[in-house]
């Protein structure tokens, strides 16, 4: 069993030893680990806000019709849920669950009052205007005129229409709107509705969208007391998995399906965000850049101390060669090297994370804006415009645990050389 | 019993393709409580020798044991724990740790062999003090000159109380007043306390305080010369 009372005080004292060489495998370390803070801070950033943004969106969980959600991309409205008020108060009763919002994507044409139809084609949200202004914040973005009115009857012909789309249209807040969609049987339908205000999300997706009231989109799909989709919300989307499994086992005996006017043999299936496409994909490519990153800088960081760690292993030679002679056993030469490294990446690591944690705050205050260049990603993709480095502590910490694997690791190939040093060494040393 | 007992030992180095031979089968036994030197030119084969005593090194045939015990039989970890325990070593250079200081050098030997026992710090003390440092244990090897480190190497090298003691030429980096100043110091310490002694040298201040003296040439010994004379005390340097 090593002696660590004997070993650790020998490992720092011999981390002071060459204060130039200590400095720079310090600064090796601080360079690191500043590098992993500021690096993992700009990825949970945006790739957090993608994540929040998608699970803003499309709900933590969201429960369709497996027949919908097989053949989604075909929009095949009369695959929605007949009636949703039965499904959503089993849900609601879900303790953590804060809010549960029909929704009705529909895809129609648009034109503004005095255009031509045919030319433009959008996204029309219809949801609750609950869902409107908790959760997707859209009081608070109207950049003219004004938020829906609180009068269920005037904001029937209401819409609030997003800032591309706007623009797309040339429709200022105040001007109507006309649309042409279609009902769950596929018959025509036009609505005539006036754009109350325009409303600039900082989000390419958003921005393109027209969103109106629950009730007006139910009439314009013919779906009266129904929606295409449940959009559940639990506290936070990180806990989307729990809840999920918690929706699953309510509708797992067919009986809410019942209750909802499903066609016989129709099935409600519960989704989490991050099970769904792009989100299954994006995430594993998520994790996939964040493991290149860490891999490289952790890498070159270890390469540094490395190289610094074996020119000490070759300075003290002679030294290794009489503690050898004098009886201490291999593994402790190895402990005593690997200690030593540990004590200069605490420094480092420490000052490290420190700046780290610095510049990336700092950069928080400013965030990178991406322009145009957000609203040409695609549709399914809800990027904000500007983006922002997320710092967390977890991300000190684990950068910190980062900089002392840079240190195990660069300092083990030297110290594993220190033990080939043979006790005869010692003899041999000689001024 | 011998305390060390090399018989018919031969070690070869390699050089590349060429087979060097160090020692050409070599027999010798020390006794406890001897004060000898391996004498001989350089290249001679004496600190080869020296290392095999020392269990630094394993010879290429024959067999080395110490206190009975067949050597060559032991792993490194236990090799490296009899050498903690038993033998004590004196190197030309000091070879003290720079980072600690005379007192944790000398301390450090202990904690390698193993002690535990709470007196640690008085028999550290006890070490110094008895090789004229106790002045100056805090001090650094850096803070101490080339004989006052070689007292650090001797207190370390006898702090634990061990069977045999090598000393690699321990006067050759001394003046030869100092060199005299420290040989008195170890012919003291084998006279009162006991410790057997073993150098290389060819120092002839050493070889002339050595009651025995086996001389080595070309890798075997030539003349192995007991003294029946004591070690003539405070002997003029050369």
């Amino acid at each position: 069993m090593p002696d660590l009372s004997l070993i650790l005080p020998l490992a720092a004292r011999n981390a002071l030893r060459n204060s130039r060489r200590t400095a720079l495998t310090a600064l090796t370390v601080l360079l690191g680990t500043g590098l992993l803070v500021v690096g993992l801070s700009w990825i949970n950033g945006i790739f957090g806000q993608f994540q929040r943004e998608a699970a803003r969106s499309t709900g933590h969980v969201r429960v369709v019709s497996k027949a919908w959600a097989e053949r989604e991309a075909l929009q095949p409205l009369y695959e929605n849920i007949p009636d949703t008020a039965p499904v959503a108060a089993a849900i609601e009763r879900i303790p953590g669950v804060t809010g549960v919002y029909p929704r009705l994507l529909l895809g129609a044409a648009m034109a503004p009052e005095d255009g031509e139809i045919g030319d433009d084609f959008a996204l029309m949200v219809g949801a609750p205007l609950a869902w409107h202004q908790q959760v997707m914040g859209l009081d608070e973005r109207v950049a003219s005129g004004r938020f829906f009115s609180e009068d269920d009857g005037a904001r029937k012909g209401e819409a609030l229409i997003g800032k591309a789309l706007a623009a797309q249209l040339g429709v200022d807040a105040g001007q109507d709107v006309i649309v042409l969609g279609r009902t769950q049987d596929g018959s025509m339908s036009d609505l005539r509705l006036t754009a109350v205000g325009v409303v600039d999300t900082g989000n390419g997706l958003y921005d393109k969208q027209l969103f109106i009231d629950l009730e007006q989109a139910r009439w314009a799909a013919d779906i009266p007391d129904g929606a295409l989709e449940l959009l559940a919300y639990g506290d936070d989307y990180g806990g989307a998995d729990a809840l999920d499994l918690q929706i699953e086992a309510l509708l797992a005996d067919g009986q809410l399906a019942r209750e909802a006017g499903l066609p016989e043999g129709g099935e409600l299936i519960a989704q989490a965000w991050n099970h769904r496409e792009p989100w299954v994909s994006a995430l594993s490519l998520f994790d996939a850049i964040v493991g290149i990153v860490v891999s490289c800088i952790v890498f070159i960081t270890a390469l540094g101390v490395l190289n610094t760690m074996l020119m000490s292993v070759l300075e003290r030679t002679a030294e290794i060669g009489v503690l050898r002679a004098m009886g201490m056993q291999r593994g402790e030469v190895v402990l005593a090297f690997v200690f030593e490294a540990l004590v200069i990446s605490v420094v480092g690591g420490l000052l490290g994370v420190t700046l780290g944690s610095l510049a990336a705050l700092a950069m928080g205050q400013t965030g990178i804006d991406l322009g145009t260049a957000a609203s040409n990603l695609p549709d399914t993709m809800p990027v904000n415009r500007i983006l922002h480095p997320a710092w967390n502590l977890g991300i000190a910490l684990r950068a910190f645990g980062l900089g002392l694997v840079m240190a195990i690791v660069g300092s083990t190939t030297p110290a594993v050389r220190a033990t080939r040093v043979q006790p005869v060494q010692a003899m041999r040393s000689r001024r | 019993m011998a305390l060390c007992t090399l018989t018919d030992v031969k070690k070869d180095y390699r050089m590349g393709e060429v087979r060097v031979p160090a020692l050409r089968g070599v027999s010798v036994a020390i006794e406890p409580g001897e004060f000898t030197v391996f004498a001989g030119p350089s290249g001679s084969g004496k600190t080869t020798l020296l290392n095999l005593v020392g269990l630094l090194d394993v010879p290429t045939s024959g067999s080395v044991e110490m206190e009975g015990q067949d050597v060559l039989k032991l792993s490194q970890a236990e090799l490296g724990a009899l050498r903690a325990r038993r033998i004590g070593f004196i190197f030309q250079s000091f070879n003290l740790i720079p980072v600690l200081s005379a007192f944790e050098n000398v301390a450090l030997a202990l904690r390698l062999a193993g002690h535990k026992g709470g007196d640690r710090k008085e028999r550290v003390t006890r070490a110094l003090s008895q090789v004229g440092l106790g002045d100056l244990m805090d001090r650094r090897p850096s803070q101490l000159s080339g004989g006052q480190q070689q007292r650090v190497a001797i207190a370390r090298a006898l702090v634990k109380d061990p069977a045999l003691v090598i000393a690699d030429e321990p006067t050759a980096n001394l003046d030869s007043k100092t060199g005299q100043a420290i040989l008195d110091i170890m012919r003291q310490m084998n006279e009162e306390g006991g410790a057997t002694f073993l150098f290389s040298t060819h120092d002839d201040m050493v070889m002339q305080v050595a009651r025995r003296v086996v001389h080595i040439h070309d890798g075997v010994v030539i003349e192995d010369e007991h003294r029946t004379q004591p070690p003539r005390s405070g002997a003029e340097p050369k």
